[in-house]
């Protein structure tokens, strides 16, 4: 049980962290692996403005969801909507290399000491002998939430329509006078958001450090390969999986590969349904 | 009048390749343009170049008058040329009403009016609104290809081989629905077609369009006859 309730909370960092990615894949085309790199600004940003301005905890965490969504809005109006036309081998080349660039400059600012933010609601209650800090249950429903809320969003709205209808067959999408590279920008805005509130979240919980981004991105990835590329509802659930697998993996077989249960599962699920687990149309 | 499209010598392609060299034409409003030529041409070039999604290199567009060289296609569309495409690319998986939609993008607040409007011109298409477009027949999509330019209320529609693939009833049908739309006295037709039923019943004026360069233009019935068809298209 204590496995279940550890596995979900994690997950439920990943599944925000693969919502955001699959919008931005699936709307742009871009394996954007500099996605964890969001994740990190929102996880270290506030303990430093807590630090430096005295700030109150929910500002600095709102603040540091603002500066991933800025960093998310970055990549896309300077470099990924700029290279639209070159492969997508070469667009992972080039987010690899912002993974480098930002996580160095972030070791060189805060160091590579783990930390967490604190402030969080400590309650832990007691369900029969299993923990469940409060955090953790807040956790849950914000991804869930958001979720919620990236799938209306995607469904009911006229930009959410169109980032749709750019995900499905972008030439055309031109031809309807959709502004694309507006919709590129507010893709990877969105996205980067989401992966923000998963760092804001990872740091109330977890201990983060300025070098996370890459193995979060990782993640991140095994997450929408789980979901099969192209679905919302379908990564929510990836992130959960993969988040159960880590913890039951340490808990049975051993802590220390950890991070290793992830990969073996997704090969596993790649060797049995090659287009992953929740595999249907692409739905933005 | 000033006509609704005119290219002024335009030279574009691709990079590394030049497709069209100094290419002239003009669309008066109201009336219609048809551009034939053989495969490779560049006649689909040469849309893409006034949509904006292939950049000219020299020359200019203008529609209405006011130059919208090398403009971003949303704003080519806002300003009233809409290019329906070869292949007509729909969107898989959305149904046909979520297609129309789509359509009108850029007119919002007139959506209603002209959805009726694009479902009284192809019936077919009013049976199915709730049918993935992808699960039409290619004739039915290319009626939704056609419908969703026209949800963009087009002073110009150009229309990239509208009848390739398609059985000769579903022909008929597309070339009843083309001579519904030329008694609309705003709206003007650029066609690239084959069929020479199509573009003699359809447009005053024609194009023929070899290896890039304008090879011969004039009205329709002198251009698009057995002997220019022989000398310039190598058909017939
Ligand atoms: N995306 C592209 N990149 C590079 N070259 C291209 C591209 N698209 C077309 N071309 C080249 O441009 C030339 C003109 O092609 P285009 O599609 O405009 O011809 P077309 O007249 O429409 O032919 P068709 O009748 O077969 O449709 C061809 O030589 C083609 O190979
Ligand atoms: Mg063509």
């Amino acid at each position: 049980m204590q496995d279940l309730v550890n596995g979900l909370a994690q997950g439920a960092i990943y599944s925000l962290a693969g919502v955001g990615l699959v919008l931005i894949f699936s709307v742009v085309r871009v394996p954007n692996f500099a996605h964890g790199e969001p994740v990190m600004v929102a996880a270290m940003l506030p303990v430093t403005l807590m630090a430096l301005f005295n700030m109150p905890l929910a500002l600095a965490l709102v603040l540091g969801v603002v500066a991933a969504i800025a960093l998310g809005i970055f990549f896309s109006v300077a470099i990924f909507s700029r290279l639209s036309k070159y492969p997508e081998v070469s667009l992972l080349i080039i987010s690899l290399a912002l993974v480098v660039m930002i996580s160095s400059l972030a070791v060189m600012f805060w160091g590579d000491a783990a930390r967490q933010t604190p402030g969080s609601p400590s309650t832990v209650l007691n369900w029969g002998g299993v923990r469940i800090p409060v955090m953790w249950i807040i956790i849950f429903f914000m991804a869930l939430a958001a979720t919620v809320a990236l799938d209306a969003f995607i469904r009911y709205t006229t930009p959410g329509r169109a980032m749709r209808a750019m995900a499905l067959n972008p030439f055309a999408a031109k031809l309807m006078g959709i502004p694309v590279a507006r919709y590129h920008a507010l893709a990877f805005g969105i996205g980067s958001g989401l992966a923000g509130v998963a760092g804001a979240l990872f740091s109330l919980a977890f201990a983060v450090q300025s070098s996370m981004g890459a193995a979060i991105a990782l993640k991140a990835f095994i997450v929408i390969i789980f979901a099969g590329m192209g679905s919302i509802w379908g990564a929510f659930a990836g992130g959960l999986l993969l988040g159960l697998v880590e913890s039951y993996g340490a808990s049975y077989l051993s802590s220390g590969y950890r991070d290793t249960f992830g990969f073996i599962f997704l090969l596993g699920v790649l060797l049995i349904k090659p287009n992953g687990l929740f595999a249907r149309r692409a739905n933005g | 009048m000033v006509d609704a499209l005119t290219l002024q010598e335009i030279t574009a392609g691709y990079q590394g390749s030049v497709v069209l060299r100094s290419v002239s034409l003009s669309v008066p409003v109201g009336q219609n343009v048809a551009i034939v030529g053989p495969n490779g041409a560049g006649k689909s070039t040469l849309l893409k170049a006034i949509s904006g999604l292939v950049s000219v290199k020299e020359g200019s567009i203008r529609i209405n008058g006011n130059d919208t060289t090398n403009w971003p296609p949303e704003k080519i569309v806002s300003a009233g040329v809409v290019h329906v495409p070869e292949g007509r690319q729909v969107f898989p998986g959305l149904s046909v009403e979520e297609n129309l939609w789509l359509g009108g993008y850029t007119k919002p607040s007139r959506r209603e009016d002209l959805l009726a409007d694009v479902l009284d011109l192809f019936p077919r298409l009013k049976e199915r609104l709730r049918q993935a477009a992808d699960s039409l027949s290619g004739g039915e999509q290319q009626m939704l290809a056609i419908g969703r330019g026209l949800m963009a209320e087009p002073q110009v529609l150009m229309l990239d081989e509208p009848t390739l693939g398609l059985a000769p009833v579903i022909v008929d049908l597309m070339i009843d629905a083309l001579e519904n739309l030329r008694s609309r006295k705003e709206l003007s037709l650029l066609v690239v077609e084959q069929s020479v039923q199509l573009t003699r019943g359809l447009c005053e004026h024609a194009y023929i369009l070899v290896d890039g360069k304008i090879a011969a233009s004039g009205a329709t019935d002198e251009v698009i006859n057995d002997d220019m068809m022989k000398i310039y298209l190598g058909t017939h």
